[in-house]
């Protein structure tokens, strides 16, 4: 923080705490009810940013469990760049270290797939190895496929990368 | 590359590039968001093919233009690469600060209006430009909290801005009057002491209200005041590029279609 701008470290910190700070001394009475505005803008950009970039998690999750889970992480998370697509990385780890979450741990292979995915672009010489049968898992959850014969095996290890045929996408495992 | 265009156009979502594409609908040019243009992927695609036929200027969220936060040269090297690729005809961004202490926003927070924050932002734009190597273009944002240290009006401090710096402004009607409804700001005194030899583009949006504040959500049509506005001002409107910009509720392109030649025929019948 430094002295000379300490209005703006002053209306930040404001903005990214959601304990009640005494602004008097920074803001006309009266228009500090305008806070919640930006606090709220936060959050609901954050939040809209990890849904774009989780679309198989939120499904698992559901938008309400999503939502929940989401508002604890950002809390925790702040974004330290200025490319939206660049936040959540960690979201898979987050996820998998909550106690409710416990009996679904495959969250955390389906996070790291859809974050993979999310940047395939940048990830088109990239591989990632996850428990086998993540792919899968993570194939039927985006496409709205049953999942009950998918079996996650965490003692067998499958590499995931991209491959591009026609134009197109897609994710596979390679041995 | 700075170029005299005038008309009414939009600003570019994603779910419009398609239609857009297909239909070429007549409009003098469009402006994208830099900022949603910083990852790789198809839509650059679709970018370049629409650059073929339509001029663009690039709005950005990210310059930081109020800040105290060093500049952040990698993300301005971004937005110049863009540049260099699809050659907008000039380029904005904000009156205010985005990230503080590495921490970033996404949002556009307000900086006091004072001789201190003046001089900060106008060292920041130089910076800015000097980067970017061309003229850049701030925009006047909505606030919804007042600093108590503020002490100019904030068309002054656009103004003086602009001396300081030679870079230009970009009015958007819909914050002015966003801004006179939450904090009884003085409509005519801003538009009659701006100066608008500096002034080298508009934006008109539509506000949602929430609670007792007005939102510059961009999330309506254009609303009467605004149309009375533009009526009111015509004269220092007309010769200039001018966009609806719409990021929430969005409507079918033929709303936004409409929205623009209404506003064409206020302005130029």
């Amino acid at each position: 923080m430094t002295d000379k701008f300490n209005s703006l470290d002053f209306f930040s910190n404001l903005v990214l705490s959601s304990q009640d700070i005494d602004s008097k001394e920074l803001l006309v009475a009266g228009s500090e009810k305008g806070l919640d505005i930006y606090r709220q803008c936060y959050v609901h950009t954050l939040l809209d940013s990890l849904k774009n970039s989780y679309p198989a998690v939120l499904k698992l999750l559901g938008e309400s469990n999503f939502n929940y889970f989401g508002n604890l992480y950002i809390q925790k998370t702040p974004s330290l760049s200025p490319n939206l697509n660049d936040y959540g990385a960690e979201l898979g780890h987050f996820l998998v270290e909550r106690a409710e979450l416990k009996d679904i741990s495959y969250v955390l292979f389906i996070a790291q797939l859809d974050w993979f995915w999310f940047h395939s672009e940048e990830n088109q010489h990239e591989s990632i190895q996850l428990s086998k049968g993540s792919l899968a898992l993570w194939d039927c959850i985006t496409h709205d496929k049953n999942v009950e014969d998918i079996v996650i095996d965490p003692n067998n290890i499958e590499n995931v990368c991209i491959i591009y045929e026609n134009d197109t996408m897609y994710l596979v495992t390679k041995e | 590359m700075q170029k005299n265009l005038t008309g009414v156009g939009i600003n570019l979502r994603l779910e419009y590039i398609d239609e857009i594409l297909t239909q070429l609908p007549k409009l003098p040019f469009l402006e994208i968001i830099a900022d949603n243009w910083l990852s790789l992927g198809p839509h650059h695609q679709k970018l370049a093919k629409l650059r073929e036929h339509y001029e663009i200027s690039f709005h950005c969220v990210g310059m930081n233009i109020g800040g105290s936060d060093i500049i952040n040269t990698h993300y301005i090297k971004k937005i110049k690469e863009l540049c260099d690729t699809y050659q907008p005809f000039q380029i904005s961004d904000h009156l205010s600060y985005q990230a503080n202490n590495g921490f970033h926003h996404h949002d556009l927070l307000p900086i006091p209006y004072t001789k201190k924050y003046l001089i900060n932002t106008s060292d920041r734009v130089m910076q800015l430009q000097d980067l970017l190597k061309q003229t850049l273009i701030v925009e006047n944002p909505t606030y919804y909290t007042a600093y108590a240290e503020s002490d100019i009006a904030e068309e002054d401090f656009l103004n003086q801005l602009a001396i300081n710096t030679n870079c230009k402004l970009l009015i958007d009607l819909n914050n002015i009057w966003v801004n006179s409804q939450n904090f009884k700001i003085n409509i005519d005194q801003y538009m009659t002491t701006i100066n608008w030899a500096m002034v080298k583009e508009i934006h008109l949006a539509g506000p949602d209200i929430m609670g007792e504040f007005y939102i510059d959500t961009h999330g309506s049509d254009i609303n009467h005041d605004l149309f009375q506005m533009i009526k009111k001002y015509q004269d220092k409107l007309i010769g200039l590029p001018i966009f609806y910009e719409r990021d929430n509720n969005i409507p079918k392109l033929d709303v936004m279609l409409h929205q623009v030649e209404k506003v064409s025929e206020v302005l130029y019948d």
